[in-house]
């Protein structure tokens, strides 16, 4: 009787820990957004904020201090004109967080942390996108907010379409908002009377925002239909669309005449902006879930392979290596002075500086740590 | 070797009953439901043979050369094993037949709260990877992203009802009920005292409640939409087959029931 109940209660507790561990690996399941100003690397990765001075790599803040399971970040942070630091939490606790890294507490050694805004309903993947002093943070819950920066009222929120899975940030040309949806279309809003002005469906989820010409008046933006898109971002019409090889998962980058798409076949693309005819295509390496980095003449691009590759604007390499022994590298590199940043995942190093060479800098944190 | 031969299988199958119910708004619960009776539509076979051996388990317990050899060799545990076995292999008792459908539940339940989370796909990373796991045949473009709403619930998350500002947690009492309801039905009756199937069975039925309860209080709903579904059907099963102790439902039960046995 006492092995037979000993023998049940070891079962049950098993599925209770086996249970237990798949929902404890959630706070740390997906890549760190990244961003970075003249001064540090801000990092998203996963349970805390990071913030590494860029010179000596050393560790600045971070928060919060000590892991809280209610806060997980994801999404990039906003760098705010005053240097603070906007991001929402991918947590239970639904906050948009304004860290003010002047104000760095002698106790906990974190910036102070204010809750600007609190979503009832859902988390927020996507970063947000500040204009003047209004803040627009599409949540996972399908609605559009718009929260005043400064005192965190509500100034209004949307619900796009269906609602759910707002997983982008959005761009603006000043009067109308452009946001992706993983409900597979591309919404326009007008920003002054806050309703939709048009919805494009692309036959697939849209995961990357979209990129806008430099006249505004061309959206690119690619969808898991293995499609390039260009609309118009006055009626929302399809200009022009091209096949891709898988889907395209993040946000295409514009250069002159020239748009740049990536895959998850790992392809590059280059289409002509105005007609859609390919150009070029090249396939670096892996998989690509980040967008292309612009960096005067070159397109670094980053794999999920953990190679960095840097191509000519004829898609021949100049350079490519693989800095990352066992992680992948799913993040946009971001360009910081001098330096091109890359956010490894599922590596002990979580953060790797270039030069405009492709040759090593630094790694965070450094081997000795 | 779990994903690929568990998690996988199990999801493409939850998203291709999902597929055929037009992926629309609640369909993934109505997916989730369908499932839990195919799974209990495969069991069948192995819940009846759970309800026999308990049964068969239980009537030893009354049978007198049974309870002679108890006695017998009481202090001699060696002799006693053996004995008991003989009495297994002449009866043609499996005492282990009983215990097969439980072990079954656990890989299921395991294996059905990763796909839910699988499918649910709650972060970039996540969806990426449920866009490798989906089987060619089913068209992955269409079916993401799923719709995770059901009724009042949010799949993929614990569900709780706000009420009088508290946040309740319903699906959690309904689980833990049904569990309880289920668990009692199936009851075995014993005259015998020292009877340690109904002891078993008694014990089953308090704590297999707290645990599934406290599973639907922690884990996503979608889980607990499975284990009240199971549970409804279980009961069905039962009182189908007749074995349903609809009296155990009541204060007192059981014990009025062990009185009427021995005074028979």
């Amino acid at each position: 009787m006492i092995t037979k109940r000993f023998f049940l209660f070891a079962l049950l507790a098993l599925v209770a820990l086996a249970l237990s561990a798949c929902s404890a690996s959630a706070t740390n399941s997906n890549w760190p957004g990244l961003a970075a100003d003249s001064n540090a690397a801000y990092l998203a990765n996963g349970t805390q904020v990071i913030a590494v001075r860029l010179s000596d790599r050393a560790d600045l803040w971070k928060y919060p201090q000590k892991a809280d399971s209610k806060k997980v970040f994801y999404a990039s942070p906003v760098i705010l004109p005053d240097g603070r630091l906007l991001i929402g939490s991918a947590g239970s606790d639904h906050c948009l967080y304004v860290l003010d890294p002047t104000k760095i507490s002698a106790d906990t050694k974190e910036p102070a942390a204010t809750c600007i805004f609190s979503s009832d309903q859902d988390r927020w993947i996507a970063s947000p996108l500040v204009v003047d002093n209004t803040v627009y943070a599409p949540n996972n819950d399908g609605n559009l907010y718009a929260v005043n920066l400064t005192s965190g009222e509500l100034l209004w929120s949307l619900k796009i379409g269906s609602g759910g899975h707002l997983w982008s940030a959005p761009i603006t040309d000043g009067k109308t908002l452009f946001l992706s949806s993983l409900d597979h279309n591309v919404y326009a809003i007008d920003i002054a009377t806050h309703t939709i002005a048009w919805a494009a469906d692309l036959k697939g989820s849209v995961s990357g925002s979209p990129a806008l010409s430099a006249d505004g008046k061309t959206l690119y933006v690619g969808s898991f239909n293995s499609k390039a898109f260009a609309l118009n971002t006055a009626t929302g019409k399809i200009i022009w669309q091209a096949d891709t090889k898988n889907w395209v998962w993040g946000t295409p980058a514009v250069q002159g005449s020239t748009v740049y798409f990536a895959d998850l076949d790992g392809q590059i693309y280059a289409f002509d902006a105005q007609t859609g005819k390919q150009v070029w295509d090249v396939q670096p390496d892996g998989p690509i879930t980040a967008n292309p980095l612009l960096m005067e003449d070159r397109i670094v691009v980053v794999s999920e392979s953990g190679s960095v590759s840097a191509l000519g604007q004829d898609g021949k390499s100049a350079w490519a290596n693989t800095y990352s022994t066992t992680g992948k590298i799913y993040t946009t590199p971001v360009a910081a002075g001098d330096l091109v940043l890359v956010a490894p995942y599922g590596d002990k190093i979580t953060l790797i500086a270039l030069d405009k060479d492709g040759k090593q800098v630094w790694t965070y944190p450094p081997a000795t740590q | 070797m779990w994903d690929t031969f568990i998690i996988q299988p199990m999801t493409n199958l939850l998203l291709w009953i999902y597929l055929l119910l037009g992926h629309g708004p609640q369909m993934f619960g109505v997916a989730i439901i369908l499932f839990t009776i195919l799974i209990r539509a495969i069991t069948w076979p192995l819940n009846a043979q759970q309800l026999k051996g308990a049964q068969a388990m239980q009537e030893l317990q009354n049978d007198k050369e049974w309870q002679e050899i108890q006695k017998k060799y009481a202090k001699d545990r060696e002799k006693l094993a053996q004995e008991q076995m003989r009495i297994y292999q002449e009866k043609g008792i499996s005492p282990f037949a009983s215990c097969l459908p439980t072990l079954i539940q656990f890989p299921i339940i395991i294996g059905l709260y990763q796909s839910i989370i699988h499918a649910l796909a709650s972060t970039p990373l996540s969806l990426l990877q449920l866009g490798r796991s989906i089987y060619p045949f089913l068209s992955v473009e269409s079916i993401i992203p799923l719709n995770s709403k059901f009724l009042w619930m949010d799949l993929g998350r614990p569900e709780s009802v706000l009420m009088f500002g508290f946040a309740v947690p319903t699906l959690a009492v309904i689980v833990a009920a049904t569990t309880y309801v289920q668990s009692k039905l199936t009851m075995p009756t014993s005259s015998n005292p020292g009877d340690q199937a109904a002891a078993m069975s008694g014990m089953m039925s308090i704590y297999m409640p707290l645990l599934l309860g406290y599973f639907a209080l922690t884990f996503a709903s979608g889980l607990s939409v499975y284990f009240v579904t199971s549970n409804v059907l279980g009961i069905v099963q039962y009182a189908t087959m007749g074995k349903a102790n609809w009296r155990n439902l009541l204060p007192g039960g059981n014990k009025q029931q062990n009185v009427s046995a021995r005074k028979k």
